[in-house]
């Protein structure tokens, strides 16, 4: 068959798929798509000015604040939910992780971000396939996960509010191996000042990788935010002179295989321990680790208070 | 025809009764004036400086060497239009310029003491609050040069910054206590660079012969401590060693090579091109001042981050642009109000420590009725002033992209709280527009001032309630690429000036200053015609230094594809 004819054949099945009600799970080969979006174009994103115009009704139905008009912001009208999404997984990919924390948080609003067009739309169509198989099942179930095309290296701060998020998860990023390419991966000094504006003090970051330098990278990235002001000496970061506590905090980790151990002390270090195995083995590229024997790096880092201001000290 | 000043700075030097100095810069030149009295002081390069300072190029050994560093074999080279991959191709003139005669044979590769090249022309103009220091920022090879200003109105050059700059700067300002610059840059991030610092070199070039190219580019050597990719190896965490490992057949390390650059310092970092920053100190009753760093982005972001040395902090945003953002203006007397603008129809006025939004201004219709009133409505609006066609009006309509936001004070003797009067310009618009701002954070409309040319650059003398304002005489009026009919009309001034009356609150042509001014850009022009005009940009390069902002307005292409 053509390109063309390919392509058509991909665009037919997305389009009957979309069908209300449609409780068949969609198939990966038709949303397929090249590997990687480039993070500095502008694209043709859709995103909201700011997160009080963003109307979230669409992606949670089941938690639109009852007995509540729609509140009309500027020119938008947005119905408000009775709680707002605290958790966020950044660069979802295909949504193994969000379908797997669904039942696991079951009291917080799940939201994945990916900037590949084809891919959010594979996520949007399974979450809504499972919502029907469920439907009479277990209604609460994967109501509170949904996905967004968005480019979450620029727009984080259009979404999510100060500290509105409990945790974000960073899963498998993209490597960019070459050091010119540095600047387009999703953890770097200066995100992480984004990141840590979105998260609440007490609220975590997850990464998981299985490129160790990358690993490294991204916990050297977390480890040195704020302690030498954004980045690292090789990013020529802020220097810091008479701080020596930075802005996140690593968090002790079960070994893998040992995570249940931790999930039956409870508390939060079993709900850590709990979302560790999840990010091990739920995400999509963590199961393509498992089949092929391969590592996994995971570094956890735990968002301090702000710090004091000078005037303070 | 003279260059048109493509950026105006009113210094006022500390200590000085005089009104300061004004400093203009045309294309690669920098020109010194008197604020009190719009009179001509001085240039820079001066004419022996430009022929003592700079190398011929001939390719002897240590010329090459230098050029080698540089990364451009033709780096070092007699010609200009060459030096940078940036550099526009400057064989479309504007107009009348074609008339002078440039005596550069740089085509054929033949090149005398006279025919030096000069520097690519300023981007951005910086002043200390003290006056004593200007800061240039030349665009294609991303130099930032600190200058001593006199009181005489002689710049010397005190450092030279070329090279150190991962990206071109596009905004450039000095915290409040004169010390540090700030620079934001095309890349997303804000730098931070001592004023003046232990790193760099004073640049004498006295007493170089020009003839002697060895020891000219020996000079240049000297000036640039850190041969880039040398120290790039040398500098560097267990993380990076694995990249760089990866790589190690990669043969060229540029990008490695701001590592070595230790006297300027990441604060913070967008991704997305800023456009401006804004250094602020907020006073408070329970807590001694505290400073803040607003940026702004092309992608709608006003981003409100702490101080040094607290910038990787965010305290929160300004949301509500819908398009890219280009100025900043933060009124000194209020403090915790922002200006803000760009490519939307309207300013917006902020409450900016609460991130919320005041006012929207509309900026559309004024451009708009300007352009009926002085051009005709049936030129524009085929037919009727009012195009039912939707989509058609969409077409014609003027798009506006602010150009300049400035706040200038105004005091009366009876309230103890001042007026502040807000004044903005566009992109292609022969216009100033002001705004009143009063106590009571309300924002309004005051008047559409008509210039005869269309308006660059606009700078404030707080002490003479005054605005100079500089004009493209290359273009048409309400055209960013229509060349002027210089055969129609008289000649037309480069330079404007306008002063407050508090009794009529009006604006009124300045009148002590603006006959010398006039005056003046003459000599500016005499001083630059003994060298050549290897400077001067003109045609597409000119538009893009007078009118570059424009171009940052998204096109909406997608720039995805299926496998
Ligand atoms: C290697 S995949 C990992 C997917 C998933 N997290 C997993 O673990 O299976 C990385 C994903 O991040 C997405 N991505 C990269 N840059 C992004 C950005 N700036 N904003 C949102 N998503 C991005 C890519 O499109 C890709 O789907």
């Amino acid at each position: 068959m053509t390109a063309a004819g390919k392509r058509q054949k991909r665009e037919d099945y997305r389009k009957t798929h979309k069908e209300e009600g449609n409780a068949e799970l969609p198939k990966k080969k038709f949303y397929r798509q090249r590997a990687h979006a480039n993070p500095f174009s502008d694209h043709r994103l859709t995103y909201p000015a700011s997160p009080a115009l963003m109307d979230w009704s669409s992606h949670y139905p089941a938690f639109v604040a009852p007995d509540t008009q729609s509140v009309a912001k500027d020119h938008a009208v947005v119905k408000p939910l009775t709680k707002p999404v605290t958790v966020a997984d950044i660069g979802c990919g295909f949504g193994g992780l969000l379908v797997a924390l669904s039942p696991l948080l079951p009291d917080e609003l799940i939201l994945g971000l990916e900037i590949r067009t084809q891919v959010t739309e594979y996520v949007e169509d399974r979450i809504s396939a499972l919502r029907s198989q469920y439907a009479d099942r277990s209604p609460r179930l994967y109501q509170n996960i949904s996905c967004l095309r968005a480019n979450t290296m620029k727009f984080l701060p259009n979404f999510f509010t100060r500290g509105q998020l409990s945790h974000i998860f960073l899963c498998f990023p993209d490597p960019h191996f070459k050091a010119r390419k540095h600047k387009a991966r999703i953890v770097s000094g200066t995100l992480c000042a984004e990141y840590a504006y979105v998260l609440r003090p007490g609220g975590c970051v997850y990464t998981i990788t299985d490129v160790e330098e990358l690993g490294e990278w991204m916990r050297s990235r977390f480890e040195a935010f704020g302690n030498s002001g954004v980045g690292g000496e090789d990013e020529g970061g802020e220097t810091g002179e008479g701080r020596t506590e930075g802005m996140f905090e690593t968090i002790e980790l079960p070994e893998e295989g040992k995570e249940g151990e931790w999930v039956d002390e409870g508390g939060q270090k079993g709900l850590v321990a709990m979302l560790v195995r999840c990010i091990r083995e739920e995400t999509e590229e963590g199961k393509k680790v498992t089949r092929n024997g391969g590592k996994r790096f995971v570094s956890v880092f735990r968002r301090r208070e702000d710090p004091a201001w000078p005037d303070e000290i | 025809m003279s260059h048109p000043y493509q950026c105006v700075l009113h210094c006022h030097q500390a200590g000085q009764v005089e009104s300061g100095i004004l400093v203009f810069a045309s294309g690669p030149y920098i020109h010194t004036l008197s604020a009190q009295n719009g009179r001509y002081l001085s240039t820079w390069p001066s004419l022996e400086n430009t022929t003592q300072t700079r190398s011929t190029g001939q390719n002897n050994g240590n010329g090459l060497e230098v050029a080698q560093l540089k990364s451009s074999p033709q780096d070092d080279s007699e010609r200009p239009s060459k030096r940078q991959k940036l550099s526009p191709a400057r064989d479309e003139s504007c107009s009348s310029s074609a008339e002078i005669v440039v005596a550069r044979d740089s085509d054929n590769g033949e090149s005398s003491n006279s025919q030096q090249p000069l520097n690519p022309p300023v981007i951005k103009l910086a002043g200390t609050s003290a006056g004593q220091h200007v800061i240039a920022v030349t665009g294609e090879d991303k130099c930032i040069r600190v200058f001593d200003l006199a009181a005489t109105g002689i710049l010397t050059q005190l450092s030279e910054r070329q090279d150190t700059m991962p990206k071109r700067p596009c905004a450039i300002i000095l915290t409040p206590d004169d010390s540090t610059i700030l620079c934001a840059d095309k890349f997303g991030d804000v730098y931070s660079l001592p004023l003046v610092g232990q790193v760099f070199e004073t640049a004498t070039f006295n007493g170089i012969d020009a003839n002697n190219t060895s020891r000219t580019s020996d000079q240049k050597h000297k000036q640039k401590p850190f041969a880039p990719s040398a120290t790039s190896l040398t500098v560097h965490t267990k993380g990076n060693r694995e990249a760089l490992r990866q790589q190690q057949n990669i043969k060229n390390l540029k990008a490695e090579k701001k590592v070595s650059n230790l006297d300027h310092k990441l604060l913070l970092g967008h991704v997305s091109l800023l456009t401006d920053v804004a250094c602020v100190t907020l006073a408070s009753p329970s807590h001694k001042p505290r400073n803040y760093i607003l940026s702004s982005d092309r992608d709608e972001h006003i981003r409100i981050s702490r101080g040094v040395p607290q910038a990787h902090i965010i305290e929160g945003y300004c949301l509500g642009h819908t398009e890219f953002i280009t100025k900043l203006c933060v009124p000194t007397v209020y403090p915790h109000l922002l200006i803000s603008g760009g490519g939307d129809d309207y300013l917006i006025l902020w409450d900016w420590p609460a991130g919320r939004m005041l006012q929207q201004l509309d900026l559309k219709s004024l451009v708009a009725n300007l352009r009926n009133t002085k051009l005709g409505a049936g030129k524009l609006f085929k037919g009727s002033a009012k195009v039912k066609d939707a989509e058609t009006e969409v077409d014609i309509a003027p798009r506006i992209c602010v150009s300049n936001i400035q706040a200038l004070e105004i005091y009366t003797e009876l309230s103890g709280h001042p007026r502040v009067e807000i004044i903005v310009t566009c992109e292609g618009v022969p216009a100033l527009f002001t705004f009143t701002l009063g106590m009571n954070a309300q924002m309004q409309f005051s008047a559409s001032i008509h210039t005869e040319s269309n308006v660059i650059d606009v700078t404030i003398l707080p002490n003479q309630s005054s605005v100079i304002y500089s004009m493209d005489t290359c273009h048409q009026a309400f055209s960013t690429d229509a060349s002027a009919d210089t055969g129609k009309q008289g000649p037309r001034s480069l330079v404007g000036s306008l002063i407050y009356d508090t009794d009529s609150k009006t604006w009124e042509e300045n009148q002590a200053l603006q006959a010398n001014l006039v005056a003046a850009t003459r000599e500016c022009a005499d001083s630059q015609l003994h060298v050549p005009q290897a400077g001067a940009a003109k045609g597409k390069s000119l538009r893009e230094l007078l009118y570059g902002l424009e171009s940052l307005r998204k096109r909406g292409s997608e720039n995805e594809t299926d496998v």
